[in-house]
């Protein structure tokens, strides 16, 4: 038995308690055989609001259905993360493309991120504004120690807030 | 036999809970997927993954809470067995949510994980998920 193990997802620094969270794990080294082109499997959202009506856990498409004024965490972390590869992912910046859930006072911003994360891996935004939305989320995918290589990948999920 | 570290592992799989769905006995809210899309694993996201791996790879799951600020105590109790772990590839535990185990065997085979999780002021939930192993 090991105590040294580093745990994904285990901490609480940003002093923040978002009543939605959002998960996205990346196969990373599904994007890096894509070369970052295209990549439309390998990157899988889940949240903590099934029992409130969001559908396509699991799949890059999801629709998260939160209430009106809640915080709203986003966390990336690679699947192979405990592994020895070193690869990392973190969320470069949200864009909203259709409607207006975030607006501006709630655009998420990069907090501190749970132990054993590089910084850029936890945001919270927040829901202002009832309605739906669709937001663009980017983030960067690095592969590799000796020549990292990073690729930037975006791609449109849904937030409806009621 | 101490359990084989994950930094000796090459295939992950995480096992995504949302605790607000979970259900005793249920697999609603929970989610799993692998590192290996590349190499034929399918139903990735979902209860049903199926991680398709050659003979000999060690394999290293976690158990994980969508919402990382929660309070609720994740565990993993154990794993079934099953064919493809062979005669000493059964997972053993290195964690209260990181287990490590090695397909010895080729063959296709569902096997169980059955875990916990406690969410602070209520009553413990126990399930399990049986995804797949397919191993050539």
């Amino acid at each position: 038995m090991s105590e040294a193990v580093a745990q994904v997802s285990t901490g609480r620094k940003s002093g923040l308690q978002p009543q939605t969270s959002i998960t996205i794990a990346v196969d990373t080294a599904y994007v890096a055989a894509q070369q970052g082109q295209n990549v439309s499997k390998g990157i899988y959202m889940m949240d903590n609001r099934l029992r409130n009506g969001s559908t396509g856990e699991g799949t890059l498409e999801l629709s998260t259905v939160c209430n009106n004024g809640d915080l709203i965490g986003f966390n990336v972390v690679p699947i192979n993360a405990l592994g020895t590869s070193g690869d990392e992912v973190v969320i470069t910046g949200f864009t909203v493309s259709q409607g207006s859930v975030f607006t501006a006072a709630g655009q998420p911003r990069q907090q501190e991120s749970p132990k054993g994360e590089p910084q850029g891996a936890y945001w919270v935004g927040q829901a202002m504004h009832q309605g739906e939305q669709t937001y663009q989320i980017q983030i960067e995918v690095t592969v590799g120690k000796l020549q990292p290589v990073s690729y930037f990948i975006n791609w449109d999920p849904f937030i409806t807030a009621r | 036999m101490s359990a084989i570290q994950p930094s000796d592992c090459t295939i992950f799989v995480q096992i995504w809970v949302d605790t607000d769905a979970l259900v005793n006995g249920q697999t609603t809210g929970v989610y799993l997927v692998d590192n290996n899309l590349n190499h034929g694993s399918a139903n990735e996201g979902s209860v049903n993954l199926m991680t398709a791996v050659p003979v000999g790879t060690n394999i290293c799951w976690s158990l994980l809470n969508v919402d990382p600020t929660s309070d609720t105590i994740l565990s993993i109790q154990n794993f079934g067995n099953a064919g493809v772990f062979g005669a000493s590839g059964t997972p053993q535990q290195v964690n209260a949510t990181t287990w490590t185990g090695t397909v010895q065997a080729q063959g296709e085979d569902r096997y169980a994980i059955n875990f916990s999780a406690q969410i602070p002021g209520k009553s413990g939930i126990t399930t399990s998920v049986d995804p797949t192993l397919s191993v050539h």
